[in-house]
């Protein structure tokens, strides 16, 4: 999977309405971004990836680059 | 069936709460977790108060004197002592006979409830044991507590265990490793000589403070999507019974998303499968009963029904088991 399609599923589970999403963006500045989407991301990593992010991990993520780097090898440009 | 439940005339509909903050877009809550309004205790109704009613729906049916134990779970006690149940066995005209326990769990807590009440009849301590479970989380949260003023509601039900249904095996567990993700700082001995009073925010938007309930929802979803399936294999291996014979599965109501994500995981099928916390919220230890009785009313289970209940939550602590009507 590439970065492009990562972000592609990323804004489709979480409903982002923004199109201009890059891995650099700040998922705090992001309306969506709230307690809800942040467990959606916990099931589509799990779902995806098997990873079963802690909540520490979890606040270690501010932007998508950050999640990419958490999957690891399988989110590849 | 044996279940009688009490709901406290005051609700509030995620209306109402969107009155209170104006930023929040319920349409979206309501429909990722499935709840629409919780009842709230009075400001002077008590957890006891909840339990006392819903005890008295159950019992005025029977003869009192026949109820020779009685166990309260509860994590909203009128006071640290005495035992709420002592108060609770005189407010009900139960025989002094009777003995009387608190239980202090949270969503886990109707599980460990039947494993005692399970315990105390196989070993002929009690015969007829009334088992009530009884929580008002609303007083424990902070009032700009968004997130979890909109999942919890307040509630009690009663149980009455004698063989009118089976109770099957139990496996049970606890990782107090996680006792800090939810939790009230200030609720007990621990920081009583330097209690923090600060308001803080945990997630955006959310105020709470070390006197007032904390969840770490992250953590607590992690827990449940880790636990709770493998929890589910092991409760039906334990009882012998193919998980394609169990009729019906009544988790805790914790909200819809997790139970959702948990009924995909596991592989329920959705008509198995008791989603009910529109009208209610998460009450805790009371969301099992509550179902049960629902589901019951509602014919999606009836006499000779096997259903597994798998309770799970602060402590952290679980459990699960099968019951037959």
């Amino acid at each position: 999977m590439t970065s492009q399609e990562f972000i592609n599923i990323f804004s489709e589970k979480l409903q982002i309405s923004r199109t201009d999403l890059t891995v650099e963006t700040k998922l705090d500045s992001l309306d969506e971004w709230d307690s809800w989407n942040k467990l959606a991301l916990m099931t589509l990593l799990d779902e995806k990836f098997k990873i079963n992010l802690t909540s520490k991990e979890l606040g270690a993520i501010h932007t998508i680059k950050d999640i990419i780097v958490r999957i690891g090898d399988k989110v590849i440009d | 069936m044996n279940i009688e439940y009490y709901l406290p005339t005051n609700s509030i509909t995620n209306q109402d709460l969107a009155i209170l903050f104006p930023d929040w877009d319920y349409n979206s809550f309501e429909q990722k977790i499935g709840i629409k309004k919780r009842h709230i205790a009075g400001k002077n109704e008590t957890a006891l108060d909840l339990a006392e009613k819903s005890a008295k729906l159950l019992i005025d049916k029977i003869d009192k004197k026949s109820i020779d134990f009685l166990i309260l779970c509860t994590q909203s006690p009128d006071y640290l002592l005495p035992t709420s149940a002592c108060i609770l066995q005189d407010r009900l005209n139960l025989p002094t006979s009777c003995g009387a326990i608190d239980i202090n769990l949270g969503c886990s807590g109707y599980i460990y409830g039947l494993a005692i009440a399970k315990g105390l009849f196989e070993s002929k301590i009690a015969s007829n044991i009334l088992f009530v479970v009884a929580e008002t989380y609303s007083k424990h949260i902070h009032l700009k507590d968004k997130i979890n003023r909109a999942i919890f509601g307040d509630a009690s039900a009663a149980t009455l265990i004698n063989n009118e249904f089976q109770i099957g095996e139990f496996v049970l567990g606890t990782n107090g490793n996680g006792f800090d993700e939810l939790i009230i700082k200030n609720s007990g001995m621990r920081n009583i000589n330097e209690p923090c009073l600060d308001e803080f925010e945990y997630s955006k938007g959310n105020i709470t403070s070390d006197s007032h309930l904390y969840m770490n929802g992250p953590e607590i979803f992690n827990f449940s999507v880790t636990t709770i399936p493998d929890l589910v294999l092991e409760t039906a291996k334990k009882n012998n019974i193919p998980i394609q014979n169990i009729d019906y599965f009544v988790f805790h109501q914790a909200n819809e998303f997790m139970l959702e994500y948990l009924r995909i995981k596991i592989g329920i099928p959705t008509d198995k499968f008791c989603i009910d916390i529109a009208n209610t919220g998460n009450t805790v230890s009371a969301t099992i009963p509550i179902a049960l009785k629902n589901a019951y009313c509602n014919k999606k289970i009836k006499k000779g029904s096997k259903i597994m209940l798998v309770g799970f939550g602060v402590g952290l602590s679980w459990g699960a088991t099968i019951i037959t009507l």
